[in-house]
């Protein structure tokens, strides 16, 4: 017992090593990540049909569904659409039609809300009609629906992300 | 009450009068003996004296009688009456300790089913109240909080509607729980079926 030192255990030290690579690894990807996405708020804008059916049938991808009573649902899409004072961001629908959220500015409180109105293109594509105007707290989810499609009705979940 | 139910049948006799000879004397050496067979006797003594009552009025009945097929057909019907008096006497003679004990036992399974049926009818009319939901392509079946008004904030949605409006289309705002009804979800439904 004597005769033998104790070496230092290396484990840790590999440990540590690997942490430290790890750890300049998420921050050279972080601005990567940050680049690909617009700065600013967002609006999150999911594409949900309801449609009446026999068999109750939600899609993974549509997560919880709206409080309206169809008993399946789908997603068509998910898009994340900049908010940009002056420049509405806009997607086109399943039936066609376009829908837009123009960004109207963030509230003074602490934290702020973020004030987005709402309108959808007329049947004739000669303009938009609007729809309402939200002021939502970042994250919270709010729906636009009862556009008729495929025997069911588009339903848009909303929410802003900061 | 320290009877035995022996003693409590011959004491139910002796207050219907169907005790006699030896029967009758052991009654009324019970009842000079123990005061817990007098009050029982006391307690069904007026079904006793309403059973001999009906006993007394079907003998003067057949005393009275002077044509033997009227007599016979009359007896044989106060007969069955008079038995059918009796039957009803010793049954609630019999449920009359029963009826005491269990009245309170009925009454609060009335009133425990009186309250869960209230209990039933309130969750299911406050499960109605919380989910209203469309049904079909229409609009959803839920209170409209606001059609081109604003909405008032603070609503615990965390979404405030500011305005209503679409030229040729009927724009209604609910608030409806959402799927796991733990919070409320904003919902401005546009019916186009109304342009």
């Amino acid at each position: 017992m004597r005769g033998l030192p104790r070496r230092p255990p290396a484990a840790p030290a590999k440990l540590v090593l690997a942490s430290v690579l790890a750890a300049c690894a998420l921050l050279a990807g972080a601005p990567a990540t940050a680049d690909a996405q617009p700065a600013g708020p967002k609006a999150e804008v999911t594409v949900l049909l309801g449609t009446p059916c026999a068999v109750k049938k939600v899609d993974p991808e549509v997560g919880e569904p709206p409080p309206i009573n169809y008993p399946c649902w789908k997603m068509s899409e998910r898009k994340l659409l900049p908010l940009v004072q002056g420049t509405p961001g806009t997607m086109v629908l399943p039936n066609g039609r376009t829908f837009q959220v123009a960004y109207n500015g963030p509230t003074p409180d602490k934290p702020p809300r973020f004030k987005v109105s709402t309108s959808i293109s007329k049947p004739d594509a000669t303009g938009f009609n609007p729809l309402a105007d939200f002021t939502a707290e970042p994250g919270k989810k709010f729906h636009v629906g009862g556009f008729v499609h495929q025997g069911g009705s588009l339903v848009l979940a909303i929410r802003i992300l900061p | 009450m320290s009877l035995s139910s022996d003693n409590m049948m011959k004491l139910m006799a002796y207050a219907d009068g169907e005790l006699d000879g030896a029967d009758l004397e052991e009654a009324h050496k019970l009842l000079a003996t123990d005061p817990d067979s007098v009050r029982f006797v006391e307690q069904i003594g007026g079904l006793g004296q309403m059973v001999s009552l009906g006993y007394e009025a079907s003998t003067a009945k057949t005393v009275a009688a002077f044509d033997v097929t009227d007599a016979v057909m009359a007896l044989a019907k106060e007969d069955k009456q008079d038995k059918l008096e009796r039957k009803a006497a010793v049954v609630s003679s019999l449920g009359a300790a029963r009826e005491k004990r269990n009245s309170l036992k009925i009454g609060a399974g009335i009133a425990a089913a009186l309250a869960l049926a209230a209990s039933v009818f309130v969750f299911a009319q406050h499960r109605t109240e919380e989910t209203p939901m469309a049904k079909g392509p229409s609009a959803p079946a839920a209170q409209t909080v606001a059609v081109a008004t604003p909405a008032p904030s603070g609503n615990g949605t965390g979404v405030e509607v500011n305005t209503v409006s679409s030229p040729g289309n009927s724009v209604s705002v609910f608030y409806l729980p959402s799927a796991n009804e733990l919070s409320t979800s904003v919902v401005v439904w546009v019916d186009e079926g109304e342009k």
